[in-house]
């Protein structure tokens, strides 16, 4: 919904009502706007006739919207990508309040999609739009490291808060992301997208620096088998105290040696297996 | 190919223990005819032990061995295959789920 065409019906009231709206709509927006609880019929005439009244008029509104752009990260920008984003917000803006657009479109000549952000109130969803690739997000998920990442090299009409960013994933998760990272680089994938979060995350905690979609881009081209290893190693050096890792990983150790007796393909979880120990015994078992 | 058609051909492949999530009808419904035969391709050669899967970092899960793959730019496929006791693998699990 857009905050600032409300705020605009709210103070012309005699403007809209009867004429768009009714004086009972009226109240219910302005229930709406002052996050007061609606009864059942009032939520149905929200959701039913008042929100796809405020819609239409946001239409009306969408110079506004689009009159200011904020650019982050212009360095790195192709100067005609940066306008092509420009109309991409002016577009979307007529239904969304804040847009930005970022990842390689701006600044590599070759790109699969353009991703486009968009700050929803509630819930998380990705769509396609043709080459454009929308993902609707909270206020509140753009603090996560990744959208910060990519706000760092970003067209939008709004200006992105900066947060810091304190939270630090689970040692199961890590292992997760390490585990999927080495099958997408023996599969060779084009997009290893489990490697480009364990680089992220490394760069984060062991160097205390946020990549930008520039530099991640850069770095996941870089790397290889070995260099992810030793990468988990670091970060989980950084993160973990060395008791918890010898006990965890200790463990995990145990059922991973049950397994390359029982499953083949078996190859890398014997890098698996080698990393680990590494890690806890400062050699590899034979 | 409708989600009952891939349902029907993946039960062939890993017999009739095998479980879908409840969002599979609705995300297959969203690939492309290629893609959703590359995916059982896929699929086929995870029972044919030619795909590399891990064992769960948690403890909790430490009798299951899961394959992953992502199969369009927002959809990720991740099968699950359950050992029992005897260290047999006998249940096949399929979710896909938001990258």
């Amino acid at each position: 919904m857009n905050e600032n065409l409300l705020k605009i019906v709210l103070s012309q009231k005699k403007l809209f009502i009867p004429l768009i709206f009714t004086d009972k709509q009226f109240l219910v927006i302005e229930k709406y706007q002052n996050k007061k609880k609606l009864s059942n019929a009032e939520k149905k005439a929200f959701y039913t006739s008042i929100k796809k009244k405020l819609n239409a008029l946001s239409y009306l509104c969408r110079d506004d919207c689009a009159r200011e752009y904020f650019l982050q990260g212009r360095e790195f920008m192709i100067s005609s990508r940066v306008e092509e984003a420009k109309k991409i917000i002016k577009y979307y803006c007529k239904k969304y309040e804040k847009v930005f657009v970022s990842g390689s479109f701006l600044f590599s000549e070759k790109y699969e999609d353009v991703d486009v952000f968009i700050i929803k109130k509630k819930g998380y969803s990705e769509k396609f739009e043709g080459k454009k690739h929308l993902i609707f997000l909270t206020k509140k998920r753009l603090t996560q490291a990744i959208f910060q990442s990519a706000s760092l090299i970003s067209v939008s009409n709004f200006l992105i808060k900066k947060e810091e960013i304190t939270k630090r994933p689970k040692l199961s998760e890590l292992m997760s992301t390490y585990h999927e990272a080495v099958i997408e680089l023996i599969r060779k994938e084009k997009k290893p997208e489990s490697a480009r979060r364990l680089i992220f995350d490394y760069s984060r905690f062991c160097k205390k620096k946020l990549l930008n979609p520039k530099e991640l881009y850069e770095e996941t081209k870089k790397l290889n088998v070995k260099i992810i290893c030793q990468i988990i190693k670091e970060v989980l050096k950084q993160l973990f105290s060395r008791t918890y890792l010898y006990v965890a990983l200790h463990n995990y150790l145990k059922i991973l040696a049950e397994t390359i007796n029982n499953v083949t393909p078996n190859f890398h979880l014997e890098i698996f297996k080698k990393t680990y120990e590494e890690m806890i015994y400062g050699f590899a078992k034979s | 190919m409708d989600s009952q058609k891939v349902k029907k051909k993946l039960t062939e492949i890993f017999g009739v223990q095998l479980k879908f999530n409840k969002n599979f009808d609705k995300r297959i419904n969203c690939l492309k005819e290629g893609m959703i035969e590359s995916f059982i391709e896929w699929c086929q050669r995870c029972k044919d032990n030619k795909e590399l899967g891990s064992v769960p970092p948690k403890k909790e899960h430490k009798n299951l061995y899961v394959f992953f793959r992502k199969i369009a730019s927002d959809i990720r496929v991740i099968l699950i295959k359950e050992q029992k006791l005897q260290k047999k693998f006998l249940l096949w699990k399929l979710k896909n789920t938001f990258s």
